[in-house]
């Protein structure tokens, strides 16, 4: 699903050049649960850019879903990203004008998918527990219900790669947990998944971590002591 | 905290929202330069004429005998300077001939004023005219004229070029320049006095000696211009010269007016007047206009800034100081903004200033357009307005908890009214639908920012709308005069003339070099200058009192309420058809009592001023206030039965108007030959000053709009920058962001432009009805806005404000997805 080949992102700020990512390479296979795990400037952020095509490397190759993104034109992967990517994101980024209900649908409108969106929508929302709140705006939705929409949405576009990007950042730990477990469950369909985190004991729940430092990969494999279930965990 | 910190800090915000900053400047400057331009118009008006007159020195008194009477030039030099007061005496005879010269696109024949004029070294020189090409006349100087520039201008004719008068007199003409009496020329007998008739009436200055002799008048005058004293009194020198003049030459009438009586002086320092009364209508809207959209727009870059605002309060800064960055950004608003404003309004005052010079030479332009009261008025509002607009929010922001604010809180928290339009389906999928919640999710934004843009369309319907309310009522005046007879020519005669006098019949007999005939027919008619009053009433308007033949086979009136002879009834009353608003201005309806006051002739070469009770018998469909008909039956009460001044001729079949007009030319007896089709051509001059005005101004009302589209665009690049992120992140491409951003601008234009509309034409009647009234008083307004003209506001203020966010493509297309993705600083 995904392959990064010595991929280096070189931020050049006048007279310094930062690595973000130094010679990354990088496989994962479809239906995998990667946790991209690793301290603040460790590059996982860049990683997880590099990979949805919001960012292109400096040098180095990136193949995802069959689609090399490093060749890609402007257009190309904006259309890789409708086609391929499904985001969560930290700060939930949900449209404040959008209902839950809206906020999915609009997903699908994004992916032009034929049939009934707002249906279509309405099951996704049922699948995450929100279906009593499709009509509420997010300022009227707890910040677990927002991220709960927010994987809604990403889950609604049927795409084959999940990407969250400290999506238990702004919960607490109870909420934390109904939001890993709905992106497990997702693994389990057979969907790649992404997981970008700083906090080590979300890693335990994954397939794999892949630990980075200073824009390189000093680990990658299982988690340390098995994968644990998610009840198990605690922070 | 140093004060060189904050400045470093405001300056690096600057340097942050430059564009935004100088955007919401360049709105304040538009506002206050265009009210420093446009508030100058009068004085700067005013002052040009003063030193114009005083330039040629023109006079302080004229004495003009009754018309075909005359004085003895010498007899009047001597009588008249003795009189207490008077310090110079300048007899002059004046003709009014029919004109021949050759023009830029071929001959030109007119109607003329003949000025001759003393050219003698030791003459006083009043009224001299203004030389813009060639000499002035000499001692020496018989056959040689100066012709009035404006119609020397309009057709072409230049120095060398030869004057023929009807009668023969043929004069060379050595130069061209303005003449007091006619800084606005306004031909004679002209419909309306607003109507300038440079094109069709050509005042010519000759050596006196040469008007005599054209005139058969050797050694006379028929006026005299006096200068008086300083300190005179000058109804005092004035009264003087009238029993003087019964003394010196009894048997002659004469009338003695002042400068100010003179039409075209009154008409143009009225004018200076009432056009800084339309001015400064339009001037308050545009500042108010620029002044509510800066303060809207400033204040959400304010707004904007909330999460600062919350960090500085959380952090314990003192408020105060909170405040200060906000209001240094404020103030770098209004220096900039008061920057602009005087280069923009040195260009707004340049570019209306050519539009009056253009329209109304004179021949001194003193001074500049721009006012510097206004300006400094509108410069003082400049500043303080900036200032005031990002105090607010900031007080807002202090005064609510430090975590809303660091939420972002400060912003309203709900979805606006979408939450109330929950239920509506809108078409289209969540993408289409998001301009129009957008524009929802803040009413009160959205409502500030379309207030803006309808400010823009209200002051197009303005100005679009008297373009209209003009062209309309000009197209009723040309209807009203070409319903029939559409070629007929107005031939003025020089005098009185029984209508059997046997040169009439002359007139009929014209004939081509084949034989033919010119005329086709020929009817013989009578025009008397007269005044109108209700009964008891103070208020007296002029009229030309036109007796009509009911059964003319050329042209009558339609009249469309009453009818043109008096209703049974009236007794032995005459009855008079006059316009709706002459009627309305004097409180009168059909059936209602009138006092006419109007030459009387009581012998041959006795006429004195008359007033006659009449009965206003009905409306005519003319707007012009001044046209009255009398039927040609009821003319013994003025004693004028069978006389004629004036004769309808329509050209015979094949006959052109050159032709004819060629042919009346050296006919005696013949002051002018109009076609009714030239008058009307004249009727388009109204409308080109306006036109010229509302030019400059439109540019202005149309960046006014961008601007305003521009920042509100802007701002909300800024505002939702990670909604917009959002969007690129799951795959929308930018033109379809930009899509997007235009329909939300699209609706918030259309609602604007609604707005104006709403407001506009209810502003537009008030205006036409109440400001206007002094300014246009001798035409009936038929106030209109077309059809077309509301698609073109509709289509030029949503057309700009939709197409504002194209700006910001580059903007758009530079956004840092992922950084923008994450928290925001």
């Amino acid at each position: 699903m995904i392959e990064l080949e010595d991929v280096v992102k070189r931020y050049d700020m006048g007279p310094v050049s930062v690595r973000a990512l130094d010679g990354v390479g990088l496989r994962v296979s479809e239906g995998e649960f990667v946790v991209i795990l690793g301290p603040s400037g460790s590059g996982k952020s860049t990683l997880l850019n590099v990979v949805s095509a919001l960012d292109v490397p400096s040098s180095g190759r990136v193949v995802v879903g069959g689609r090399d993104l490093t060749r890609c034109g402007a257009g190309e992967r904006f259309a890789f990203r409708r086609e391929t990517i499904g985001f969560v994101f930290q700060t939930f980024n949900l449209f404040p004008t959008l209902t839950a209900l809206e906020n999915v649908q609009f997903a699908l409108d994004v992916r032009r998918r034929r049939g009934d969106s707002r249906a279509g929508a309405a099951d996704v929302l049922e699948r995450v527990g929100l279906g009593e709140r499709r009509r509420h705006f997010p300022h009227e939705l707890s910040g677990g219900e927002q991220q709960r929409v927010a994987i809604a949405r990403a889950l609604a576009t049927g795409n084959p790669l999940l990407l969250a990007d400290e999506p238990t950042g702004e919960l607490d730990f109870a909420t934390g947990v109904q939001i890993l477990k709905l992106l497990a469950a997702h693994a389990e369909d057979g969907r790649t998944v992404l997981v970008v985190t700083h906090n080590r004991e979300i890693s335990r729940v994954a397939d794999r971590v892949v630990e980075l430092s200073s824009g390189r990969i000093v680990a990658d494999g299982p988690p340390k002591g098995g994968k644990a279930a998610i009840d198990e965990l605690h922070w | 905290m140093r004060l060189r910190f904050w400045l470093r800090w405001a300056t690096r915000d600057l340097r942050q929202r430059w564009l935004q900053v100088l955007a919401i400047a360049a709105i304040l400057a538009l506002g206050t330069g265009m009210y420093a331009g446009l508030g100058g118009q009068e004085a700067w008006r005013i002052a040009s004429l003063d030193a114009s007159y005083a330039a040629l020195r023109m006079y302080d008194l004229r004495l003009v005998a009754t018309p075909g009477s005359f004085l003895d030039v010498e007899g009047a030099r001597r009588a008249f300077a003795a009189v207490p007061g008077v310090r110079s005496v300048e007899p002059r005879l004046v003709l009014d001939t029919q004109l021949e010269v050759a023009g830029r696109e071929g001959e030109v024949r007119v109607a003329a004023r003949i000025l001759g004029v003393d050219t003698d070294a030791r003459a006083p020189g009043l009224n001299a005219v203004a030389l813009e090409d060639g000499r002035g006349l000499g001692p020496d100087d018989h056959r040689h004229a100066l012709l009035e520039v404006k119609f020397a201008r309009h057709h072409g004719v230049e120095r060398g070029a030869r004057l023929r008068f009807a009668g023969g007199l043929e004069v060379e003409v050595v130069g061209t320049g303005h003449v007091p009496e006619h800084f606005l020329v306004m031909p004679p007998g002209s419909l309306f006095a607003f109507v300038a008739g440079e094109a069709s009436f050509g005042v010519v200055t000759l050596p006196l000696a040469a008007a005599q002799e054209h005139g058969g008048r050797p050694g006379q005058a028929n006026e005299v211009l006096f200068e008086i004293e300083r300190g005179a009194d000058a109804s005092v020198v004035g009264g003087a010269l009238e029993r003087t003049a019964a003394e010196a030459f009894p048997g002659v009438a004469v009338n003695v007016s002042a400068r100010s009586d003179d039409p075209v002086h009154h008409l143009l320092y009225a004018d200076a007047v009432e056009d800084q009364v339309m001015l400064d209508f339009f001037a308050w809207i545009l500042l108010a206009g620029a002044a509510f959209a800066a303060f809207n727009l400033a204040g959400r870059v304010v707004e904007s800034q909330r999460r600062q605002i919350g960090i500085g309060m959380a952090l314990g800064l003192p408020r105060p100081w909170i405040a200060l960055r906000p209001v240094l950004m404020g103030l770098q608003m209004a220096l900039i903004g008061t920057l602009l404003g005087l280069a923009t309004g040195y260009a707004f005052a340049w570019l209306l200033g050519g539009v009056f010079e253009e329209m109304m030479p004179l021949p001194v332009w003193s001074g500049t357009l721009l006012h510097a009261p206004s300006f400094l008025a509108a410069a003082g509002l400049g500043v303080l307005l900036p200032v005031l607009a990002t105090l607010v929010p900031v007080w807002r922001a202090v005064r609510s908890p430090p975590l809303d604010a660091l939420h972002g809180h400060l912003a309203p928290r709900d979805s606006g009214l979408n939450r109330a339009l929950k239920g509506l389906r809108l078409p289209g999928t969540t993408i289409a639908q998001m301009p129009w919640k957008n524009v929802l999710r803040s009413a009160r934004r959205s409502g500030l920012t379309a207030l803006g843009i309808a400010v823009a369309a209200i002051l197009l319907t303005l100005f679009l709308g008297i373009q209209d309310t003009l062209a309309g009522t000009l197209g009723q005046v040309e209807r009203a005069l070409l319903h029939r007879g559409e070629e007929r020519v107005t031939v003025t005669l020089g005098g009185f003339a029984r209508s059997d006098h046997p040169q009439i019949d002359r007139l009929r007999a014209l004939a081509r070099d084949d034989g033919r005939p010119l005329i086709g027919a020929l009817e013989t008619g009578l025009l008397l200058p007269a005044e109108l009053r209700a009964v008891g009433g103070e208020a007296r308007l002029d009229v030309a009192l036109e007796f009509v033949d009911p059964a003319s086979a050329i042209w009558t009136p339609t009249v469309t309420t009453g009818a043109l002879l008096p209703p049974a009834g009236a007794g032995e009353l005459p009855g008079v058809v006059v316009a709706r608003k002459l009627a309305e201005d004097l409180g009168l309806q059909v059936g209602s009592p009138a006092v006419l006051m109007h030459p009387q002739r009581l012998a041959p070469l006795l006429v004195r001023r008359a007033e006659t009770r009449v009965v206003i018998s009905g409306l005519h469909d003319n707007p012009v206030r001044a046209l009255a008909d009398v039927g040609r039956g009821q003319r013994p009460f003025t004693g004028f039965e069978d006389t004629a001044n004036v004769l309808t001729a329509l050209p015979a079949a094949g006959v052109d108007h050159a032709t004819l007009r060629r042919a009346l030319f050296d006919q005696p007896g013949i002051a002018a030959a109009t076609p009714v089709r030239q008058v009307i051509a004249g009727l388009d001059e109204v409308t080109e000053l306006f036109d010229g005005v509302i030019g400059v101004v439109r540019l202005a009302v149309l960046v006014l709009a961008f601007l305003i589209a521009f920042n509100a665009t802007a701002i909300n690049v800024d505002d939702r920058g990670r909604e917009i992120a959002t969007l690129f992140a799951f795959g929308l491409r930018p033109r379809t962001v930009l899509w997007l951003q235009m329909g939300e601008n699209l609706l918030l234009g259309l609602l604007g432009a609604a707005l104006g509309l709403l407001v506009g034409i209810p502003l537009l009647q008030y205006f036409m009805a109440v400001r206007m009234e002094d300014m246009l008083a001798e035409i009936g307004l038929l106030v209109s806005v077309a059809p077309a003209t509301v698609v073109t506001i509709v289509l030029l203020t949503a057309g700009v404000v939709a197409l504002t966010p194209l700006v910001m493509w580059g903007r758009l297309r530079r956004i840092d997805v992922p950084s923008t993705l994450r928290v925001m600083e």
